[in-house]
């Protein structure tokens, strides 16, 4: 079994950070979690540039992603991704507070690899997270690396 | 009668001049001792040299009156002549009767002594001298017309005394030449006397007994034709029996019986010729009798069958005529009119003055023309009775023009009369009628003229075929500019702005109302002042009954204003417009903002009250031991606040979404999507008793998920206000009426008070506090917002504490709902 991957959660908001952090860690998952607070950052982070520059090397098991965030939104971070030969791979769970149709729509419409809304009440919140964190991060086979 | 007395006649003359020549030969005869001239065969008695002298004077005096009978000297020689002749005659007869001698015998020649049959030498025989007597009487008589006829007797007895010695000499017959021992007539004075009376005959064919043998009748015809038969055939006859006997060939019983036999044969023959003759004549006659009977016949007929009355008169006014229409009209009968004057018969008065009329007749026979009679004239019959006739009168004339008479046709003119009193009668009605009718058309027409004329809001103008102004009203004075004087007679093209007139607007327009009857167009008109207005023109063709063009009827209106008015409001409609754009516009992009406004509620509102969930969960794991009972509530409540507003944010954006988001229009099971509903709201029914009722549902057209959410909706409510029931009753069902599809959801439950069932359907409206039944209010105004978007309605029925029923309709038809 390689090493375990990690997870990259893309969000702006610090509170929904600690919130999410909250939940995973819940799971004891909090660990393996490299934060990035807008679009850009994200980018900048899978394809190791800017500030990523010199960050170790491997994708990460999953993106968690925010859709709106400053600079660059989480769906335009979505269709870079799955445009890109070396990114498209990776497994992109949208995590929302937005049940718009149309949202759904594109996301889907991107290729995203699973779609889900934030609960409002905290307990469903933190079990969907704590969830998401195992089946991806655990549970789900990564693709093969690329080298 | 024309006078035939003085006619010449060529063969008295040629007769005249031969007798004379032949006297005058014999006298050469004797005055050059000629035995052949005198006596022209030997043996025979000589003619006398004073015969030839009578013969001389008797051929002069003939052909005197045969030549040149009209002249006066000539009529006087014949006379002398004729006189002469008769002298000689009588002298000569003296000396015979009474023995004596005058010395006139031998004055002119000698005749020697022993001279054949001659009892005194150179005296001619008695019946010689006789005959120059009756000779020289006849000539004489016959210059005057009255003693014709005894001259033409006088005249036969000669030639009779010198056909008697020409007998005798023929047949030789001695006794005939003389008188008993007298002296013998010379033959060639025998033929001479014959040839002198023929001549004499000859002179007036048309007078006294020449009449009868130049008559065209039957017995002239006769006379002339057989005459010279029983002359010449008896004495041919008795000429061949003498030479027959003389000669010996048979003797006189034989010659006798020859004779007759022969004379039998020709008279037989002669009489069967002429009778074939007269047949033939006759037949023609009879024939021409047939012809002239039919043709009286029908005249009569004809003239009993003529309608109109016809009196015929003779040339002195007596009726010979009268047809039976005349004997109805007069009450006379043609036997009884017969000869009586015409007046009597035909008595006529004047209609007006009662007094006699001028009978045509007395007209006619007076100048020989045709008359009419005068007007109203009336015919008074035998009876008394009067009848109004009219007639004419016309003269009867012979083949040679002669007036024989008049006819006088008539008839009854009571009936004519009476329908020309009819016609006038009708006539006058008509004229009256005519009269009236003038005078309601001129009432009418000024009626007219005076509408026509006080029109003020229209120009009225006629105008000719050739569009010359005609007519001229007050409008086309206010309109125009004009007044009536200065235009009437001007052509209407001047009413055109010029550039119209040079493109010939004028003449084309009344080329298209002439083809077409009217012409309607709105154009550029100039007034008098040559400002414009704009017009609106209706130019007429005018046509007669035989639907020719009279002129035209032009009917102009000044709309100016309303053009104006029309401008304006299409420049107002267009600034509508551009505003209705803009604000669509405008619309358009509010509904975007709006949107951007939803999805930002949607993730913006939702983010902090997740946060406030989030982190009193939070609080509640880390404080439990630190927080007391009351600490411990409030933090419940402020968890329940905030799920109550997440709870609020979902059915507005559910609701924002319905009214935006596009929807379907397919075949929708609704019996489907009521059970999707119902298992749906499973969790709901946890550990409560309900009856779900599901009827029969139809098949609808529209947005599958938009009307599940409807359903679910309708039923969850039905389940929430059915809550305080033991047993909850559910049903849902469907009916048609007029035209729409009603699916109906009906509950057992708190039901609701009619008074506020305006307030269902809308945003936010409870009609529960919150702590009997949770709610948003948003609900029904979702479902309202749905069926109206499916072009239906929706409405409730409720009664409090018995249960409530919620209806929607949905069209039928598979049409597009707005």
């Amino acid at each position: 079994m390689s090493p375990l991957k990690n997870i990259l959660l893309a969000e702006d908001s610090a509170r929904d950070v600690e919130l999410t952090l909250g939940a995973l860690e819940k799971h004891r998952l909090a660990n393996r979690v490299t934060v990035v607070r807008d679009g850009q950052e994200a980018l900048d982070y899978l394809c190791c540039k800017g500030k990523y520059e010199k960050r170790p090397k491997g994708d990460p098991a999953v993106l968690l992603l925010d859709l709106k965030m400053p600079k660059v939104d989480g769906l335009e971070v979505l269709r870079r991704m799955k445009s890109d030969e070396k990114l498209k791979t990776i497994p992109v769970v949208v995590l929302t507070s937005s049940r718009e149709e149309s949202d759904l729509a594109k996301s889907y419409h991107l290729g995203v690899n699973a779609y889900v809304v934030k609960p409002v009440g905290f307990q469903e919140f933190a079990a969907a997270v704590g969830e998401l964190g195992v089946f991806w991060a655990l549970i789900n086979e990564p693709p093969p690396s690329g080298e | 009668m024309i006078d035939t007395t003085h006619t010449r006649s060529f063969k008295g003359l040629l007769v005249g001049l031969f007798a004379g020549a032949a006297g005058a030969v014999v006298l050469c005869g004797w005055l050059f001792d000629i035995p052949s001239l005198k006596s022209v065969l030997p043996g025979l008695v000589t003619m006398k040299a004073n015969t030839a002298v009578g013969f001389i004077l008797a051929g002069l005096s003939l052909a005197l009156l045969g030549g040149a009978a009209r002249v006066a000297w000539t009529r006087q020689l014949s006379r002398a002549s004729a006189c002469a002749t008769a002298l000689l005659g009588l002298l000569t007869l003296c000396q015979y009767l009474f023995g004596l001698d005058f010395g006139i015998d031998q004055l002119l020649f000698r005749e020697p002594a022993g001279a054949v049959g001659t009892v005194f030498l150179g005296r001619m025989a008695p019946t010689t001298a006789l005959n120059f007597l009756l000779l020289g009487s006849a000539l004489f008589l016959a210059g005057s017309r009255r003693t014709i006829p005894a001259a033409q007797r006088l005249v036969l007895l000669a030639g009779l005394m010198g056909l008697l010695p020409l007998a005798g000499y023929l047949y030789g017959a001695t006794a005939l030449i003389g008188i008993g021992r007298y002296t013998q007539m010379a033959i060639h004075t025998a033929a001479l006397f014959v040839l002198l009376s023929l001549g004499v005959l000859l002179l007036h064919p048309a007078d006294g007994l020449m009449r009868a043998v130049a008559s065209d009748t039957i017995g002239g015809w006769l006379l002339r034709r057989l005459a010279p038969f029983v002359i010449g055939v008896p004495l041919a006859l008795g000429w061949l029996r003498v030479q027959g006997e003389q000669r010996g060939y048979f003797n006189g019983p034989l010659g006798v019986a020859l004779m007759m036999v022969v004379l039998m044969l020709i008279l037989a023959s002669l009489i069967a010729w002429t009778a074939r003759a007269l047949n033939r004549i006759d037949a023609v006659r009879r024939q021409a009798e047939a012809t002239v009977r039919e043709r009286e016949e029908n005249l009569a007929v004809t003239l009993r069958s003529i309608g109109d009355g016809v009196l015929a008169t003779d040339a002195e006014g007596r009726v010979t005529h009268l047809n039976p229409a005349a004997e109805l009209l007069t009450g006379w009968t043609e036997a009884e009119a017969k000869g009586r004057p015409v007046g009597e018969v035909f008595c006529i008065i004047s209609e007006e003055t009662r007094q006699p009329a001028v009978v045509p007749v007395d007209n006619v026979l007076q100048t020989g023309e045709i008359y009419g009679l005068a007007n109203h004239t009336v015919l008074v019959a035998r009876d008394g009775t009067e009848r109004p006739i009219a007639d004419s009168a016309a003269p009867i004339r012979d083949r040679e023009g002669g007036l024989l008479g008049v006819v006088l046709v008539f008839r009854d003119v009571a009936e004519q009369r009476r329908a020309e009193r009819e016609i006038h009668r009708l006539n006058e009605g008509l004229e009256q009628r005519v009269r009236e009718r003038t005078a309601e058309l001129r009432e009418s027409d000024a009626r007219f003229r005076l509408m026509v004329e006080s029109v003020k809001d229209y120009a009225i103008i006629m105008l000719d075929a050739g569009g010359h102004v005609v007519s001229w009203n007050a409008g086309a004075e206010r309109i125009k500019g004009y007044k009536t004087d200065e235009i009437v007679g001007q052509h209407f093209s001047r009413f055109y702005p010029k550039e119209a007139v040079d493109r010939g607007k004028p003449e084309q327009e009344l080329a298209v109302a002439v083809a077409e009857g009217r012409f309607e167009d709105e154009a550029w008109r100039v007034r008098k002042d040559g400002s414009r207005f704009w017009a609106s023109v209706v130019i007429t063709a005018m046509r007669d009954e035989a639907g020719q063009l009279r002129g035209f009827a032009k009917v102009t209106r000044d709309i100016t204003e309303r053009k104006r008015a029309e401008e304006e409001i299409r420049k107002l409609n267009a600034e509508l417009e551009q505003r209705v754009r803009d604000r669509t516009a405008q619309l358009e992009a509010a509904n975007k903002e709006l949107e951007a406004f939803a999805y930002s509620v949607s993730h913006d509102l939702r983010a902090p009250l997740r946060h406030v969930n989030g982190f009193v969960e939070l609080l509640q794991s880390h404080a439990e031991a630190a927080l007391d009972d009351k600490g411990k509530r409030y933090l419940g409540i402020i968890a329940d606040s905030s799920r109550q507003l997440g709870l609020l944010i979902d059915d507005l954006l559910s609701f924002s979404r319905m009214g935006r988001t596009e929807m379907s229009h397919r075949p929708v099971k609704v019996a489907d999507v009521a059970q999707e509903a119902v298992q749906e709201l499973e969790g709901e029914v946890q550990g409560r008793k309900v009856e779900w009722r599901i009827g029969e549902l139809p098949v609808v057209m529209g947005d599958r998920p938009m009307l599940k959410l409807a359903l679910v909706n309708l039923l969850g409510n039905a389940l929430k206000y059915t809550r305080p029931r033991e047993q909850a009753l559910i049903e849902i069902g469907c009916f048609t009426k007029g035209g729409e599809t009603v699916i109906f959801i009906r509950d057992n439950g708190v039901g609701f008070s009619m008074e506020y069932a305006h307030k269902l359907f809308c945003v936010f409206q409870r009609l529960h506090n919150s702590d009997e039944f949770e709610g948003t209010g948003i609900g029904l105004a979702n479902v309202r917002r749905i069926i109206e978007r499916h072009g239906g309605r929706t409405w409730a029925e409720g009664v409090v504490n018995e249960g409530a029923t919620f209806y929607f309709s949905l069209p039928r038809k598979k049409e597009e709902p707005s």
